[in-house]
């Protein structure tokens, strides 16, 4: 994935892609979302995730 | 992986501007130097400018979506990525869990602060992985360059309740 999406300045440029921006909503909103079967506790491995970051950070 | 892990997740977490998560072994975890990252991923902010180009029209279907007429803020998952360093056999963890449990950060946010969508930017050459965002509702909307001439896919998802 691009780094460059960071900083990269976002613009609809146009009416087709304007058009296009909707379609591409209005399709995924009926997409159900993603699962993980092997993650069941999100909320506990975000917490481990950042716990590590914060190890690595003051290192 | 690691370019991004070692030169711009801690200064982005440090200035605030995103926010990285690390999936890791849990039976690495008690180890204090050895841990193993089997995956991660990156989310912040982003605002989309509507041209001053746009009809009257679009202008105005848009800002029914977004409640804004010049410009709307979406969620990036900018990083998003797997160690492959590790034998499969020792990286149980695929897209889906990833984009899995970046759904769920962002829905947490969504929850409490609002928004209209999260997105991505996915090489366009890299065909299956276009394809497997695309199983996960990630639609492509527009193609932009970034990264010194290559083109991405911008691809997008609708927040709702």
């Amino acid at each position: 994935m691009a780094t460059g999406s960071f900083t990269y300045k976002n613009v609809i440029k146009d009416d087709s892609t304007a058009e296009r921006l909707v379609a591409a909503l209005q399709a995924s909103a009926s997409v159900p979302l993603p699962r993980s079967t092997l993650i069941p506790d999100v909320a506990e491995s975000q917490k481990r995730g950042s716990e590590l970051l914060k190890r690595l950070s003051s290192r | 992986m690691e370019g991004f892990l070692h030169t711009k997740a801690i200064p982005f977490e440090k200035s605030d501007f995103g926010r990285t998560y690390l999936i890791c072994d849990p039976d690495s975890i008690t180890s204090s130097l050895s841990f193993r990252i089997l995956a991660y991923f990156t989310i912040t902010q982003k605002v989309f400018y509507l041209s001053d180009e746009l009809s009257t029209s679009r202008r105005k279907k848009l800002s029914g979506l977004f409640y804004n007429e010049a410009e709307t803020v979406g969620y990036l998952i900018g990083q998003l990525g797997k160690n492959h360093s590790l034998p499969a056999s020792e990286n149980p963890v695929h897209l889906a869990d990833i984009l899995s449990v970046a759904a769920e950060k962002i829905y947490t946010v969504y929850e409490q602060i609002g928004g209209r969508f999260m997105f991505l930017d996915c090489k366009k050459t890299n065909t299956k992985v276009c394809a497997m965002y695309k199983a996960n509702g990630f639609v492509p909307f527009q193609d932009i360059i970034l990264d010194e001439k290559v083109e991405y896919h911008q691809m997008i998802r609708m927040l709702h309740a």
